[in-house]
């Protein structure tokens, strides 16, 4: 294994924002196991992976042992989202108010897509009242409308704006921040309206002028380092960042100071 | 140190999905200078080039445009061409594909989907014919498959290709999400010898190692898919794979290069 430092790229840690444990039944893992991928993580000096489990997004009722089993594995280098399935949302309300104190818990996690559930929706507003009553981060996956897949619609973070005018306070993580290289303009351009927003570039879309962009236009405190693993090898979005032509300081918040801010309640590791 | 081959780097005008910062590197493509200066900076000794014109207006007169351009004073850069039944019509496809050969073209790329044709038909099968007796490669995108856009891909016509001209070596390429598509691409791999998987869409964790594991080396060509993809990524993720330094090579420069250099013109 050649090491990074040794093609110049050099960082003390990294506090990774976006991963998965489980899979997909749409993607082939090798071997997959929740050991590989945080072995891969720490390798790569990431000292805190924050987490949602694939199965939850299939089934709620699984969520909770798939989360406790890994925590026993991996304990504090773990932090997790809770799904709020908009499908369910008092029985996904329930899971999450239950357990967040039982776990390291990091906020909740929502893809419109898989739930078919515009993010928009009404169905998401037991969320938005929970959110804002308990100060709790919601991380969900956005996506550019203009795409081939036409469920990605359901993701426009532009829709946020009816809900980012009336909850004004919850802090929302916008996965992929559009997730499209002609999208991010619009994306950056709506960012600079909302305070409580937050940016990662997490997934298969490897753009490193996307950090400059969203710095001049939303600033540097904004941005947190995801990699989407085990979907994307997270060696891509390393050498993405270090490929954007940023400043030492700039890339240490969005690499983990950002997110030390932001989650706040993280040991010192 | 690696060198390496690139099959898959664009110039030519911007495309309708590319951001204005893209557009502005693609300008810069056009300054020889900043060609080389790239080439070289990232050890890239070869390099294909297709002019995005050739997909995005005509792909006569992007290939032409390829020709005409000072490109041709790059050492070692060579030319791949986008191709469609119209050539049938157009010119006599031996001498076509002769001159292309002499006009450093080294590969075929194929775009149905894009430029509206079945590639099984008729016309495609004449120029395939001509193609696979010549073992020159052509290469093809996933994406170009996807009819539906919802990634359930016609396998069935990409499997007609390769069962019937298997001496035509075939690359394909899927433009990123290829971290989704193994199961296509396991039994392909399995059943053509003449199959090779671009790179740059290899996403997934492991998976250069994963598919070196399973298919060996041999089958893996490098591409950058530049400027849709920065290069560096591209490079410093065969430099940083865990892999053997000879598989790296093969993957980098050796494969591809056998290819063109397998090619049979008469």
């Amino acid at each position: 294994m050649v090491d990074l430092d040794k093609l110049g790229i050099n960082y003390e840690k990294i506090i990774d924002s976006h991963i998965h444990l489980g899979v997909l039944a749409n993607t082939y893992y090798q071997n997959y196991s929740d050991k590989k991928v945080i072995d891969i993580q720490k390798r790569f000096k990431v000292v805190k992976s924050f987490c949602s489990h694939c199965i939850a997004f299939s089934s709620l009722d699984r969520q909770m042992d798939a989360v406790e089993k890994a925590s026993g594995q991996f304990g504090s280098h773990l932090y997790w989202y809770l799904i709020y399935n908009p499908n369910y949302p008092e029985k996904s309300i329930k899971i999450i108010d239950e357990n967040k104190d039982k776990i390291n818990f990091a906020g909740v996690k929502i893809h419109p897509v898989f739930h078919l559930t515009s993010i928009n929706s009404k169905k998401y507003f037991p969320l938005w009242e929970y959110a804002s009553s308990n100060n709790i981060i919601t991380l969900t996956h956005s996506w550019s409308p203009d795409t081939p897949n036409p469920k990605q619609h359901l993701s426009n973070p532009l829709l946020l704006k009816c809900v980012l005018e009336r909850y004004g306070d919850i802090k929302i993580i916008l996965a992929h921040s559009g997730g499209k290289v002609p999208f991010y303009d619009k994306v950056a351009d709506f960012g600079k309206n909302y305070e409580n927003l937050y940016y990662d570039f997490a997934g298969d879309t490897l753009y490193p002028p996307v950090f400059r962009k969203f710095i001049d236009k939303v600033g540097a405190d904004k941005i947190l380092f995801g990699s989407d693993m085990p979907m994307i090898d997270i060696r891509y979005h390393i050498l993405n960042i270090f490929n954007a032509g940023l400043i030492k300081e700039e890339r240490e918040k969005i690499l983990y100071l950002n997110a030390i801010k932001l989650f706040g309640n993280l040991d010192k590791n | 140190m690696i060198k390496f081959f690139d099959v898959n780097f664009w110039i030519g005008s911007s495309d309708y999905w590319l951001s204005s910062d893209l557009y502005n590197d693609k300008e810069k493509q056009k300054d020889l200078l900043k060609i080389k200066e790239k080439l070289k900076d990232n050890d890239i000794r070869k390099v294909l080039v297709t002019n995005k014109l050739a997909l995005n207006y005509d792909w006569d007169v992007g290939n032409g445009r390829l020709l005409n351009s000072k490109l041709s004073k790059i050492e070692n850069l060579y030319y791949s061409f986008v191709l469609n039944p119209d050539i049938y019509f157009k010119y006599d496809i031996n001498n076509y594909i002769k001159k292309a050969f002499q006009n450093k073209v080294r590969l075929f790329r194929v775009f149905p989907k894009k430029q509206l044709f079945y590639i099984n038909d008729f016309y495609m099968e004449k120029i395939f014919d001509v193609l696979s007796e010549k073992k020159f490669p052509v290469m093809l995108d996933l994406k170009q498959f996807d009819i539906t856009g919802a990634k359930y891909f016609d396998i069935n016509v990409v499997e007609t290709v390769l069962e019937k001209y298997q001496d035509m070596p075939v690359i394909m390429e899927a433009s990123l999400k290829q971290c989704m598509f193994s199961r296509y691409f396991f039994p392909l791999l399995e059943k053509f010898e003449n199959l090779y998987l671009e790179i740059s869409g290899l996403l997934l964790y492991d998976q250069i190692e994963l598919y070196v594991e399973k298919f060996g080396s041999d089958r893996l060509i490098f591409g950058t898919n530049y400027p849709n993809l920065p290069i560096e990524i591209n490079t410093n993720r065969i430099i940083l794979a865990d892999i053997s330094g000879e598989d790296k090579r093969n993957i980098a420069f050796n494969n591809l290069n056998n290819i063109i250099e397998g090619i049979e013109i008469g």
